[in-house]
């Protein structure tokens, strides 16, 4: 027996997360590209949209050629590639953040009237979710962007009203498992309404598989908005979403290939650092971890 | 392979830092080869051994002949198969006799072309004036409703055969650059064979007098040729190579890798940047040469997309002064491409070279606005065809610095085309090659008539240019597009940006000498 006092919960999370790699990895990575977006106007070294065609296609520091006035040299149009690529995380998070906060709106809204309501309700519910998840997303994405063009708003909200599909899965089935428990009944024995027991008894209780989804979405919205920049359909031009770097830089790909590897790679890595925190946060969260060690 | 290439700079006498460089690049390039090599397996052969040209389209064609459509592949198709009645010399761009070995001209609206005799089609039937007859009613029908048909053949009223091998043409006006016309999209279909299996079967199965006969058309993928033997020895070059393959390749990038993996014998067009880059690559060949082409930003001053700022003329002007030409041309475009002063190409006739500049002037141009009312931000859309997005890229940041937000618009040609000739365009980039007809008369006409492509619908611009275009007084007709181009630049109609040139990446083996039409003539080239 002793007399020390069991340690905080949040503690004991703090010091699981410290010692799970994937989630520290993850969470340093977004916070340096966070840090990146909101510290871009100070970061940037050149106005990002300023063009000057004497200065086209400037070779980055590390060639015999290149420069420390423009460290990543100058893309087709003679802006600064270092300006564009800190200017693009913004749009990146932006639009991964905004998309994924729409479609967690939506998706978790869904399932919680369903996974709680049942019957008739869940029914019509499972049959929007199945009508969505009949559509191809991308190919979706493309169709509603070549109609209503590509901008940030009309990007953000198609990706929004595409990728909410795993949140109303997820969260439905969650609540099917949260409404079953006693704390639920007893909250309806006690006379709670309806709109009650869904916020403060069911929604809590949904929200760590609810926290995992919205990484695995953020990333999937991030990678959404590059491919659509990519194939024309997304942000227009001058704007500097690494996809639409990626898609400039790929006239260049064989002979200035840093203009297509540089913004492909920040994709890459800000979609794993997302993911890894995404796995992080399911382990830490899981049962199994949930108690003290 | 790269220390190969490598030792190729050390006997162009490449040196110290560029030779480095050189060698980064010429291992890039092999990247790309190794890659290429990957992309295209399974190709066809090409090269000299096989006496095979592998040709490269980057857009499709949706008919091989220049009667049903006009665009540069139709022109580079249409002058492999099939001959037009006159032919204008790609080196000088003057006119002399094809299918007709002379003509005269009897008055300002009567010609009367002697046809040449011995000639046959690919399908074996003898050429003589009846096919002359059969394909001039053809195209001069209002009812086919063929593209651009009221420019390029209603100034024809009639045709009359004479003779077996003699025709006379009747204009419906006198037509200053008639003999142009008639060697542009005046080919000469089989009459007999064309009656029986439908003017439509020229899109699929083509038969001309031409120097290639077609082996096949495959929508989509590409058309093969093969020379045809019976050919008659006239202006237009024998064919030198056997056979050619043309195909769409509408990727660069790919086009880039099959050349660099020799797959590809011949691509036209590339991006300066890779034209420049593919110089260094020992296997390979670049040219590049000026054209009668000339590219301008369309401006709608008569309000046909709707109410905009565009229909002030300081806001135009603004535009233009905003809009720095000798740096699009010169940084931009390269490869010789100079900026434009007024609406046509200088080597035109009657192109009027000493217009008041319009200085690149940013400062100016913000003036203007703010006295046009529009010192706020302005926000217009630009179109362009998505060959064109970084030239409407470039005018997007210049306009933007003069506080003119834009939204940029890419279309397929087509597409694009289709808008700008409902009247949707409210700024357009545009290029506009005239037919290589050397003379103002190609450049004016369709923009300025009060027709779909007129965005200024000034009355005054358009009697001009009528008038221009109704007389063989060459004095007179120098007046009035001196007149003409002046008020399109004093109204700033159109902000003319700058002459195209063209570039053909080649292989090594492949023997071709551009010339200003950028249409290549296939039956030119050869091997070395």
């Amino acid at each position: 027996m002793t007399d020390e006092a069991p340690e905080p919960r949040w503690r004991v999370r703090l010091r699981r997360a410290s010692r799970h790699g994937g989630f520290v990895a993850g969470a340093s990575v977004i916070l340096v590209i966070v840090l990146m977006a909101i510290l871009a106007p100070l970061l940037m070294p050149h106005d990002p949209y300023l063009q000057d065609l004497s200065k086209r296609l400037l070779p980055p520091v590390w060639d015999a050629a290149g420069s420390w006035t423009h460290p990543l040299g100058t893309d087709h149009l003679g802006r600064d590639f270092l300006s564009r690529l800190i200017l693009g995380s913004r749009i990146s998070l932006l639009v991964g953040v905004s998309a994924t906060l729409i479609a967690g709106l939506v998706g978790a809204t869904l399932g919680l009237i369903g996974g709680y309501f049942g019957g008739r309700v869940d029914a019509v519910i499972m049959y929007v979710i199945a009508t969505r998840l009949s559509l191809p997303g991308i190919l979706t994405a493309l169709a509603l962007l070549a109609v209503v063009k590509g901008s940030l708003v009309s990007v953000i909200a198609v990706l929004g009203f595409l990728l909410w599909d795993r949140f109303a899965l997820v969260v439905r089935s969650a609540t099917q498992q949260v409404r079953a428990q006693d704390y639920v009944a007893a909250a309806i024995a006690v006379g709670s309404t309806q709109a009650r027991i869904l916020k403060r008894e069911v929604l809590p209780n949904v929200m760590s598989p609810l926290i995992v989804v919205a990484t695995l979405e953020m990333a999937a919205a991030i990678l959404a908005e590059a491919s659509l920049s990519f194939l024309g359909l997304g942000l227009p031009p001058p704007n500097a979403s690494w996809g639409l770097l990626v898609s400039e830089g790929r006239n260049f790909m064989f002979f200035k290939p840093y203009l297509i590897v540089l913004p492909g790679a920040l994709i890459i890595v800000l979609v794993i650092a997302i993911n890894a925190l995404g796995d992080g946060l399911r382990d830490l969260a899981s049962p199994i971890d949930s108690g003290d060690d | 392979m790269v220390r190969e290439m490598a030792e190729a700079y050390d006997v162009a006498g490449i040196e110290g830092a560029d030779r480095r460089m050189a060698q980064k690049k010429v291992a890039a390039g092999a990247l790309a080869l190794a890659l290429g090599l990957a992309l295209t397996s399974g190709q066809a052969n090409a090269g000299k051994r096989s006496n095979t040209l592998e040709f490269a389209f980057q857009r499709e064609t949706d008919f091989v002949d220049r009667i049903h459509t006009d665009s540069r592949e139709s022109a580079t198709l249409s002058s492999a198969i099939y001959d037009t009645l006159l032919y204008q010399d790609p080196a000088t761009g003057q006119a002399t006799g094809l299918l007709a070995k002379s003509w005269t001209w009897k008055d300002d609206r009567t010609i009367e072309l002697d046809l040449r005799d011995g000639v046959k089609f690919h399908n074996g039937d003898a050429f003589d004036a009846d096919d002359v007859v059969y394909t001039v009613k053809f195209v001069i029908d209002p009812e086919n409703k063929l593209r651009q048909q009221e420019s390029a053949f209603l100034f024809v009223k009639d045709v009359e055969k004479l003779s077996s091998h003699r025709v006379r043409l009747t204009l419906t006006r006198p037509e200053p650059v008639a003999e142009f016309l008639l060697a542009a999209r005046f080919l000469v279909w089989p009459g007999k064979h064309t009656a029986a299996q439908g003017h439509m079967s020229h899109a699929t199965k083509p038969i001309g007098t031409g120097p290639y006969r077609t082996r096949e058309v495959n929508p989509g993928k590409g058309v093969a040729l093969q020379a045809f033997d019976g050919y008659f020895a006239g202006p237009k070059p024998k064919a030198k190579i056997a056979n050619v393959n043309i195909r769409i390749v509408p990727d660069l990038q790919t086009q880039v890798a099959e050349l660099m993996a020799g797959r590809l014998d011949f691509a036209q067009d590339m991006p300066p940047d890779q034209a420049e880059n593919l110089k260094l690559n020992p296997a390979l060949k670049v040219v590049f040469g000026d054209t009668i082409r000339i590219t301008f930003l369309s401006l709608d001053a008569a309000s046909r997309a709707g109410d905009s700022p565009l229909k002030d003329e300081r806001v135009r002007r603004a535009i233009a002064h905003a809009i720095d030409r000798d740096a699009i041309a010169n940084r931009l475009i390269g490869g010789g491409s100079k900026a434009l002063s007024a609406q046509c190409h200088p080597a035109m006739k009657h192109c009027v070279q000493d217009l008041p500049k319009v200085a690149y002037d940013p400062a100016l141009a913000k003036k203007l606005l703010a006295d046009a009312g529009q010192a706020s931000a302005v926000t217009l859309a630009l179109a362009a065809s998505v060959d064109l997005k970084t030239v409407a890229e470039a005018i997007q940041g210049y306009l933007t610095a003069v506080g003119v937000r834009t939204r940029i618009e890419t279309a397929p040609l087509p597409t694009w085309r289709g808008n700008f000739l409902k009247g949707q365009s409210q700024m357009s980039v545009l290029g506009w090659g005239g037919g290589g007809i050397y003379d103002v008369a190609s450049a004016l006409p369709v923009f300025f008539d009060m027709g779909n492509a007129d965005y200024a619908r000034d009355q005054q611009v358009a009697d001009w240019v009528k008038q221009g275009s109704s007389t063989s007084d060459q004095t007179r007709r120098a007046q009035i597009y001196r007149d003409a181009l002046a008020r399109i630049a004093e109204k700033t109609y159109t902000v003319p940006l700058y002459t195209n040139t063209v570039n053909y990446v080649m292989s090594a083996e492949v023997d071709y000498t551009p010339t200003r039409v950028d249409v290549p003539v296939l039956s030119q080239i050869g091997w070395k």
